[in-house]
């Protein structure tokens, strides 16, 4: 028996070496693919001017979908802020989810709402819509507002929005997400300058917990004072310029942001459109609008640019943290269960050569392997089993990478954005070191959980982060230069690589996703 | 140090493979976290002072490109040695070159001229000329954008040379110096080249003539060939579409049987913004063969080109139909003709079929439509 | 003096059109972006506002509603400039009220011409 297990774990930790290898050498290809790829970004974004864009009668329109629950608070500001972008044509159709609150009476008076009969056809499922509503002021004649009853997801308010929609393009977003003014004249411009067709572009998101926000506009930016946001703020940072931006080199992106993407309708139509019942619902999307592609022979890419388009705010408390993290593992375990047919099979390209097989191995078998490497480490160190010279240098070696990678991620997105003061960078920083140790376990623990209650088909529901809203500005407004909504999702986060168990503890690494 | 004791007991080759593996990345991560700290904190210090420097300098050039260009611009000709300063450095030339192309970005005419007058009289185009002749494209791209910003003219024979570049952005700038640069014909060259463009490209081209009062239509029929590829053909239909000149109506009509569905599409629609008033039967007559997304484009078309004869063609359609998209552009179309279509619009008001009835009002109410 | 509010939040064509405007002898007052506007009009009457659709709190087309429905804004008269040119745009501050709408690149000689029009009361055609 002793003899069993000594082979076991001698074969259990060379695989796991093997597996953190393994993974650590796709990240160093992201970490240099993302480099490239910024790269390229800046020189395109030299050549190609927005004006050229916002001047011509060519620009397609472009429709702003926003889902609201009981958004009382920030509603009318935001709202607002989507009806100020810097773009010739589009509209902006707020889907009311049902809310309980003053939401859709805030909205009527305010932009002088009145019902319509208005011709909607429910192509995409959603739960039914009650009313339709234009507003008499027009000021404000290119805003929408759906009333319809929830539908317990944001996918079935979306889905409401684009059967109303009149553009050939929608941008997915979130009604308390701040964006950027520029945001439709930057996102549009993949899908006017790729060879391919482009489906789904998406671009940064950024936490607005801390950022000095007034009527819906930033107006300055800051870095998240608090640990949890300021963890995710890292996160993310290292998810989208790191990891988004590497995929995006070779056209391999798994996942375009809930909370900011713009999408090709047609495709989103023919694809099904978004499912209400999925917790991943972004993820699935990508799934399902690059299988259809795939089975239409037609060359494709999805595109993401590095610039900060949007702004969200990030669950500061752990019980809501825990909440979407336990949303998010669900999610992702739904995706493998519902694609795993598509693994390593080569009709479906890129998709289920690279973005599948790299999910299912590093993102989603990771925290699963990681935890019972922790098992097997507590085990063997009740049986003093442990070399501890090569444990720590094995600890050492995980940890120096991974603190490594996120720094770099952190360079990178330097060379885009640099609107944090040098102190809430460095601050930033700093937190990267205590990150593997401190937010890392975190996130794998409530990943874990989400596997186990989406095994067991446990009922859940989205659930609403109550909204703290935005820090009243105490500087006076020079003048206006940004506007962000937040963002709900960023789409699944980052995962730890399981270390070789027996000899050394795991060591927190997060993941790309 | 204690737990470093035993490493130091056996040498480097006794180490198994995996720890060795290990302790050079650790060591090159470290490496790695130091690069970065530094990274960001020299790349922040010499930004603060670039950007400390380059606002001074930007004060100062638009002060006095402002008293020069707008200011006095029924004076003399401008004082070109008040600008030389700033050729001193690359990066008071770069500002500059971004502060001129800016003014001839917001404003045209004198303003735009004298600019471009004082950038041709302070040699600025001498250098991005050497710069064409740079190792890096991205060099290469930035001068042919800097030189199409201040419309200066190059060698016809250089811009073929740059016509067949590996990279996309000069041959793209190439393509647009050749169109801007050939007053009579410019878009002969693109159909004899049977390139695909782009997007961008078709709306940088878009762009050319819809901002430039001097140029007159284009000849379209080199364009809108059946031979050409898909992107070329989409660009003439957006210029005809443009110059709503009638002779190009023909060759329109003629892409109307493409065997492509979008250019199909594209082509019906320049019918409704060229006004082809005589499109009409055409159109009617090819509408039970095609797909309903073109039978809905054939409705709307007929709302903007229709005569009195089409409206009952139009309500049967928009009464048979099962299908809520060609309903919804038979309806629009209906209210678009309601100088003859009154009629019409009261039967289908009266009809007990609520959707109908729902799509009509849609059509019929400004707030939705803004008509 | 005839006074003139310019609202347009781009720094650089603002400080030219400032100068510009200072040059033929009238009162410039520069609103950073519709929210500053709205306190400029509340606070003082003007003869010309030269906006631009897009601003930031409220977007042009806000303002311009804004000055159509007050009583006391009826002798302020507005000119749009902007970079878009789609006929949807046009229409909708002409309809809203803007007596001019400018495109960009605008050429300064009829800029001056719409403005001068403006300011001495006579009609002018969009």
């Amino acid at each position: 028996m002793r003899h069993f297990l000594d082979h076991f774990f001698d074969v259990y930790q060379n695989g796991v070496f093997i597996y953190c290898c393994a993974i650590y050498c796709c990240y160093l290809l992201l970490t240099i693919f993302s480099y490239v790829s910024i790269l390229a970004d800046i020189r395109r974004n030299h050549l190609r001017k927005n004006l050229v864009l916002i001047q011509s009668q060519l620009t397609p329109g472009i429709s702003i979908i926003a889902g609201a629950f009981n958004e009382e608070l920030t509603i009318i500001s935001n709202v607002r802020s989507l009806l100020t972008m810097n773009y010739p044509l589009y509209e902006v159709v707020i889907v009311n989810d049902g809310s309980t609150d003053n939401t859709m009476n805030s909205l009527v008076r305010e932009f002088e709402l009145t019902e319509v009969e208005f011709a909607y056809f429910p192509l995409l499922p959603s739960k039914p819509v009650q009313r339709i509503f234009k507003s008499e002021n027009p000021a404000c004649s290119n805003l929408l507002v759906i009333d319809k009853l929830n539908g317990g997801s944001k996918a079935d308010a979306i889905n409401a929005g684009i059967n109303a929609a009149s553009y050939s393009y929608f941008l997915n977003t979130d009604v308390d997400c701040i964006l950027h003014k520029d945001t439709l004249v930057q996102m549009i411009q993949p899908f006017l300058d790729d060879e391919k067709r482009v489906i789904a572009v998406g671009a940064t998101l950024r936490m607005v917990n801390s950022c000095q926000v007034e009527s819906g506009v930033i107006v300055q930016m800051k870095a998240p004072r608090e640990f949890l946001p300021a963890f995710q703020e890292i996160e993310y940072t290292r998810s989208f310029v790191l990891g988004k931006m590497g995929w995006n080199l070779i056209n391999a992106i798994p996942n375009v942001s809930g909370g900011l993407g713009l999408f090709d309708k047609e495709i989103v139509i023919a694809a099904g459109g978004y499912d209400a019942s999925s917790f991943g619902e972004d993820i699935d999307m990508i799934m399902r609008m690059s299988k259809y592609m795939c089975e239409q022979k037609q060359p494709y890419a999805i595109r993401y640019l590095p610039q900060t388009l949007c702004w969200t705010e990030g669950p500061s408390s752990l019980k809501v943290f825990k909440n979407q993290r336990i949303r998010w593992g669900r999610g992702l375990y739904q995706i493998i269960s519902s694609y795993y047919k598509l693994i390593l099979n080569p009709k479906y390209g890129r998709l289920g050569l690279i973005v599948l097989p790299y999910n299912f191995i590093f993102e989603f078998c990771a925290p699963v392997i990681e935890f019972v490497g922790i098992l097997c480490y507590i085990y063997l160190i009740t049986l003093h089993l442990v070399n501890w010279p090569y444990a720590i240098v094995l600890l050492l070696f995980v940890y120096t990478f991974s603190v490594c990678l996120t720094l770099l991620s952190i360079v990178w997105d330097q060379l885009v954005t640099r609107r944090y003061r040098l102190r809430e960078v460095m601050r930033l920083c700093a937190l990267t070191f205590i990150e593997p140790f401190v937010y890392h376990p975190l996130v794998m623990v409530f990943a874990l959980w989400g596997y186990v209650k989406q095994f067991l088909k446990v009922t859940s529901h989205w659930g609403h982060m109550q909204r703290k809203g935005f820090a009243p500005a105490t500087i006076p407004v020079p003048s206006l230069r940004e506007a962000g909504p937040s963002l709900r999702e960023a789409g699944p986060s980052l995962r730890e690589a399981g270390l070789p168990a027996g000899r050394q503890v795991p060591s927190p690494i997060e993941r790309l996703p | 140090m204690i737990l470093l004791h035993p490493l130091l007991l056996y040498s480097w080759t006794h180490l198994p493979l995996p720890v060795r593996i290990c302790l050079i990345i650790s060591v090159i991560s470290i490496g790695g976290i130091l690069f970065a700290l530094f990274n960001i904190l020299i790349h922040r210090y010499v930004l603060a002072i670039l950007q400390r420097k380059n606002k001074t300098d930007c004060d100062e050039i638009n002060r006095d490109l402002l008293a020069a260009m707008v200011l006095e611009s029924t004076g003399p000709a401008t004082d070109v040695s008040l600008f030389e300063k700033f050729l001193a450095s690359k990066r008071t030339r770069c500002l500059l070159v971004g502060e001129m192309i800016a003014y001839r970005n917001y404003f045209s005419g004198k303003i735009a001229t004298r600019v471009c007058g004082l950038y041709l009289a302070l040699g600025l185009d001498r250098i991005a000329r050497q710069n064409l002749r740079a190792r890096s494209w991205a060099t290469r791209a930035s001068a042919l954008s800097e030189l199409f910003r201040m419309d200066v003219p190059l060698d016809n024979s250089l811009l073929h040379v740059f016509l067949y570049d590996k990279n996309k952005y000069i041959r793209e700038y190439a393509r647009l110096f050749l169109i801007k640069q050939s007053p009579s014909d410019p878009l002969r060259f693109l159909a004899e080249e049977n390139q695909p463009i782009s997007h961008w490209e078709e709306t940088e081209i878009f762009h050319l003539f819809e901002h430039d009062d001097q140029r007159k239509a284009p000849a379209l029929n080199t364009l809108l060939s059946i031979s050409n590829h898909t992107s070329l053909i989409s660009l003439g239909l957006k210029l005809a579409a443009f110059f709503k000149e009638q002779e190009d109506i023909p060759a329109v009509l003629a892409l109307v049987q493409i065997p492509d569905t979008r250019l199909r599409i594209e082509a019906i629609r320049t019918l409704a913004k060229m006004e082809a008033h005589g499109a009409e039967e055409t159109l009617v007559k090819q509408y039970d063969q095609e797909t309903p997304e073109v039978q809905a484009t054939i409705l709307s078309t007929l709302g903007r080109i229709g005569s009195a004869g089409v409206v009952n063609f139009i309500e049967r359609q928009f009464n048979e139909s099962s299908s809520f998209e060609i309903k919804k552009h038979a309806s629009d179309a209906i209210i678009l003709l309601s100088k003859y279509s009154k009629a019409a619009i009261d039967r289908l008001l009266a009809s007990t079929e609520t959707l109908n009835r729902t799509i009509l009002n849609h059509s019929l109410n400004p707030l939705i439509n803004g008509l | 003096m005839k006074k003139i509010l310019l609202v347009v939040e781009d720094l650089f064509f603002s400080t030219v059109l400032r100068a510009v405007l200072e040059k033929e002898g009238c009162l410039v007052d520069c609103a950073a972006n519709g929210k500053e506007a709205y306190a400029c009009l509340e606070t003082k009457t003007y003869d010309l506002v030269v906006a631009r659709p897009l601003l930031t709190y409220h977007n042009g087309y806000e303002l311009l509603n804004k000055i159509n429905q007050d009583t006391e804004l009826t002798n302020t008269r507005v000119m749009m400039i902007s970079p878009v040119s789609n006929t949807e745009s046009i229409s909708q501050c002409l309809r809203l009220g803007a007596e001019v709408y400018l495109k960009w690149p605008i050429v300064m000689n009829d800029f001056l011409v719409s403005v001068r029009s403006l300011l001495s009361d006579k009609q002018i055609a969009a």
